[in-house]
């Protein structure tokens, strides 16, 4: 199993490690880490802390677009579930209560979503773009405009705290995807997502509830969405519902498709969008670390993802080895017209 | 042509073999099932071990009638009821199909005519294929075990002769017939009561025409009832115990024993408008 | 009898008409040329952006690019006018040019590369955005003779409403957008790449070339908007029109086009634009509702909208499968 796994997200990694190549060759510390008051520190924990939100994005992201959807309400979710885990604190409910109705508003929006794209039949992108903006106004009107700021060291402990050395956010997003890779691949969730993904009609008629298969994904993604929310706003200590997760669904998507899953849907690795994540914030903290002015950081982070991108593209795979095929008929051009000759 | 001689060969066989003793009880009847713009009410008892031939030009209504028996299309009129079991059809359980996992739970299994948009799924494996209905059966919490799917796949890999390097690959890098036989693979995994083929020999070569067609008939001499779709009237006269004629959207003949030949069934496909034989109620 | 495939195009309407009716209930005022020239002058910019998204579409695409083409197109002509001596009207010309050019390269890697568009559009968003940043991170005013007076141009309406230059350059692309869309050989492509006919219609090189033709005029459109935003505001921002491209999404779907593409109006997306601005406009009067109900308020639209859609297409054709 172990093999097979490693082989699909090989890509993935390679990129990850020319990328930290790249930065270390012009921050030479990038790789370097220490260990002080019982926490690890350094700037690879920095980019696995600060790429908890869009990595935690990226696990429900991969299912629903595995389905051929798209999900792109997580970073408004992430608004949402901000404000509503801040707003339970502020008003003197605990902990769990802040972290249960956090996670539930998450699980809403993904079944008001799926709900649109399952039974109403409506596109994944205008269904998702309802909540997208519509749900900004409502993470408003829960915080009534303001930045609902909070004191509660056990809910903060999730964003800015540590844990064995580590920060807690980095656990979290380690766990998350554990437990999704668990459950679709050691349940038959996996491959009916897949199978519903691939071929809808073929899927329903072999007695597949793809309705359900659909929800469930919109579901695990709020899910998600939720819990970067809870990140965020433990990390600052306040939900700002204008800015909390502003336009991290496009990373998230973007993790996933740098993790090799088609928006088309089908085969998917969650591993692989995590990695992609990874990715993704190994750029954004290579640009500042590397010293690059700010006002560069967007043109570099296009330029980087469109080559990944380029890459991975499977027509151009097949360019060249089209290509490679052309240079070895020209090397060698005997062999290749007798062959051709012989065969009929 | 080889159909001809498939034919006599495979209906004298038919006709030498008899009934197996499963043969011959009801199963299910439909009756006056039908949908307005689709099929007219039509009536069908089935029978257990029975293969039934569905004849008709294209857009007389043959897929249509198979998508209602499915619940892939809701009937609009009509009811459908199980026989089998009961005493002779009285207080007989009556089937609600509302979709395709209604038929499937009543024991109904669907090779669609469009193999490529509605029975394979493409970029999943053989083994992926053959699992697939029984595991949307099971339910996604309760996983077939690798190595049981391993070992149906190996299974009906060798029982169905079909040719791959392994039950890895891909579905859609097989040859049509193949994949034909995959589909079916994955309806036998199931142990379906009735099950229903849509142009199962459409698009695939002769030699795997064969192999289908004798697979049909092991198929029914273990009580399966089997209802073939079919343009290749050769092989659907071959094949068939009882041949349905559709024109129109409607059942307009149905031809039993030895009125089962090519010439009755062609005259009934195109006769203009004088009906063969009423369709029985 | 009415063609069912119009049935969208006249909810949109009706609902607009309907909205209008609401508001002139309560303000009687919203139904002066004055009201109705800010409505257009107000969003002009996003009106002609999302003409070029209509055409996108239509062919079944996306281009989340033009709110980053817009900051651009400000940024590159505030930028131009002050540390050149450029004319403004070869200033636009340039800015066109390149607008058109980024968006022609935009429709050839989606082709070449078989990559989603939505994936190459964002990887242009970035870029657009990134490169507005490099020209200046802060707020550049812009100060030209020639460009004060066409931001000063305006007709003026019975009722003393003022029909500005942008309000006619919006209605001016929409006729444009409409023309080339329903009565081109290329609008006829496109809605046959929309309709997943390319096989049968388009052969080869043929979906190549109206590929890049489309993102080139969604590019075109963009730059346009961009000038308009820059007339409208006297300055260019490289954090300008963040979330354009979504509204202008969602103005096109309530404009009843279909976002699988193949089927909708260029304008209708005019009546989906001015519906939104007057939900815009009706917060603005009522002044106790606050900022985040507009959000809201459009979401619902949306939602209602869609719904309506759904409802009449499945009139349209009754046709119902139990397949999920």
């Amino acid at each position: 199993m172990m093999p097979a796994g490693v082989k699909r997200v090989l890509p993935q990694l390679i990129t990850l490690a020319v990328l930290v190549a790249l930065v270390s060759a012009v921050f030479p510390d990038f790789l370097q880490l220490h260990y002080s008051d019982g926490r690890l520190i350094g700037p690879v924990i920095d980019v696995l802390k600060r790429g908890a939100p869009v990595a935690l994005l990226a696990i429900g992201m991969t299912l629903v677009v595995a389905t051929g959807g798209i999900d792109l309400s997580v970073g408004t979710v992430m608004a949402i579930t901000g404000a509503v885990a801040a707003a339970a604190i502020v008003a003197g409910h605990g902990l769990l209560w802040a972290l249960g109705l956090a996670l539930a508003a998450g699980l809403c929006a993904g079944l008001f979503s799926g709900c649109l794209i399952a039974f109403l039949g409506i596109q994944p992108i205008v269904a998702t773009l309802i909540l997208m903006i519509s749900g900004r106004g409502i993470a408003q009107l829960i915080t009534e405009g303001r930045i609902l700021t909070f004191n509660l060291p056990a809910f903060s402990f999730l964003g800015s705290g540590h844990l064995l050395g580590i920060p807690v956010p980095v656990w979290l997003w380690l766990a998350a995807a554990t437990l999704t890779v668990v459950v679709v691949r050691r349940t038959a969730l996996g491959l009916l997502i897949e199978a519903v993904g691939i071929n809808r009609r073929a899927s329903a008629l072999t007695g597949i509830n793809a309705r359900v298969i659909l929800l469930a994904v919109y579901m695990i993604s709020g899910l998600c969405a939720a819990l970067a929310g809870i990140v965020t706003t433990a990390d600052i200590r306040g939900a700002d519902a204008n800015n909390a997760g502003l336009w991290l669904e496009l990373d998230a998507i973007l993790a996933t498709v740098i993790g090799g899953n088609s928006l088309l849907g089908g085969r998917f690795s969650i591993p692989a969008a995590v990695i992609g994540a990874l990715i993704i914030q190994t750029i954004n903290t290579g640009i500042l670390l590397a010293g690059f002015p700010t006002e560069y950081n967007l043109v570099i982070k296009a330029a980087l993802v469109v080559a990944i991108l380029v890459l991975q593209s499977p027509l151009l795979a097949g360019d060249l080895k089209r290509v490679a095929a052309r240079l070895t008929r020209l090397r060698h051009p005997a062999p290749a017209t007798k062959k051709e000759r012989a065969s009929p | 042509m080889l159909g001809r001689e498939l034919a006599a060969e495979e209906h004298a066989a038919r006709r030498a073999e008899g009934h197996t003793e499963a043969a011959g009880e009801p199963l299910l009847a439909f009756e006056q099932v039908g949908r307005r713009g689709h099929i007219e009410p039509f009536d069908l008892s089935i029978q257990r071990g029975e293969v039934i031939g569905m004849a008709g030009l294209l857009g007389s209504g043959r897929t249509e009638t198979a998508e209602v028996m499915f619940g892939i299309k809701r009937a609009h009129s009509g009811r459908v009821r199980d026989v089998e079991g009961t005493d002779g059809g009285k207080g007989a359980d009556e089937l609600h199909l509302r979709g395709p996992r209604d038929a499937i739970a009543a024991g109904f299994g669907f090779a669609p005519e469009d193999r490529k948009t509605d029975g394979i799924v493409a970029e999943l494996s053989i083994r992926e294929n053959i699992i697939l209905a029984l595991q949307a059966r099971r339910g996604w919490m309760r996983p077939i075990p690798r190595a049981e799917q391993q070992r149906l796949a190996n299974d009906y890999i060798a029982r169905l002769d079909i040719r791959t390097s392994g039950a890895e690959k891909a579905i859609g890098e097989l040859s049509g017939g193949n994949q034909q036989k995959v589909v079916l693979a994955r309806w036998l995994a199931m142990n379906p009561r009735f099950l229903i083929l849509d142009e199962p020999t459409r698009g695939i070569d002769v030699g795997a025409h064969a192999e289908i067609l004798t697979l049909i008939r092991e198929l029914t001499a273990k009580g399966m009832a089997v209802l073939v779709i079919s343009s290749e009237l050769d092989e659907l006269i071959a094949v068939s115990d009882r041949v349905i004629v559709l024109r129109d959207r409607r059942q307009v003949a149905t031809l039993v024993g030895e009125e089962i030949g090519l010439e009755p069934v062609v005259r009934a496909i195109a006769s203009a408008d004088t009906h063969t034989e009423e369709a029985p109620a | 009898m009415i063609n069912p495939r119009r049935y969208p195009l006249l909810a949109t309407i009706a609902i607009f008409v309907i909205a209008y009716a609401i508001c002139y209930v309560q303000f009687p005022y919203m139904l002066s040329t004055r009201v109705a020239g800010n409505l257009l002058t107000d969003n002009a910019y996003l009106g002609i952006v999302a003409v070029g998204m209509t055409v996108v579409i239509l062919s079944g695409g996306i281009d989340l690019s033009v709110g980053a083409v817009i900051a651009f197109s400000g940024v590159f002509i505030a930028v131009m006018l002050r540390d050149t001596g450029l004319h403004p009207v070869l200033v636009f010309a340039l800015l066109l040019a390149l607008t058109t050019a980024f968006g022609a390269a935009m429709g050839a890697l989606i082709h070449r590369l078989g990559m989603p568009p939505f994936i190459v559009t964002l990887a242009g968003m970035f870029l657009a955005r990134g490169v507005a940043y490099m020209l200046t991170i802060d707020s550049v005013a812009i100060d030209h003779p020639f460009f004060d007076t066409l931001q000063s141009t305006y007709w003026l309406m019975p009722g003393k409403g003022r029909l500005t230059l942008i309000g006619v350059i919006m209605l001016l692309a929409f006729v444009v957008g409409h023309v080339v869309a329903h009565r081109t050989r290329f609008g006829a492509n496109v809605f046959a790449l929309g309709g997943g006919q390319q096989t049968a219609r388009l052969m080869g090189s043929r979906v190549g070339r109206t590929t890049v033709m489309i993102y080139a005029f969604s590019g075109l459109m963009a730059g346009l908007g961009g000038i308009v935003f820059a007339l409208y505001t006297g300055s260019g921002y490289p954090l300008a029109t963040v979330g354009t491209e979504l509204t202008a999404i969602a103005t096109v779907v309530i404009g009843g086009t279909l976002l699988s593409g193949g089927a909708g109006y260029v304008f209708g997306t005019l009546f989906g634009v001015l519906t939104m601005g007057l939900i815009q406009t009706y917060i603005v009067f009522d002044g106790t509702l606050s900022s985040w109900w507009t959000k809201i308020a459009i979401g619902v639209l949306l939602l209602a909208f869609i719904v309506l859609q759904k409802a009449l297409l499945r009139l349209g054709t009754p046709r119902a499968s139990a397949l999920g």
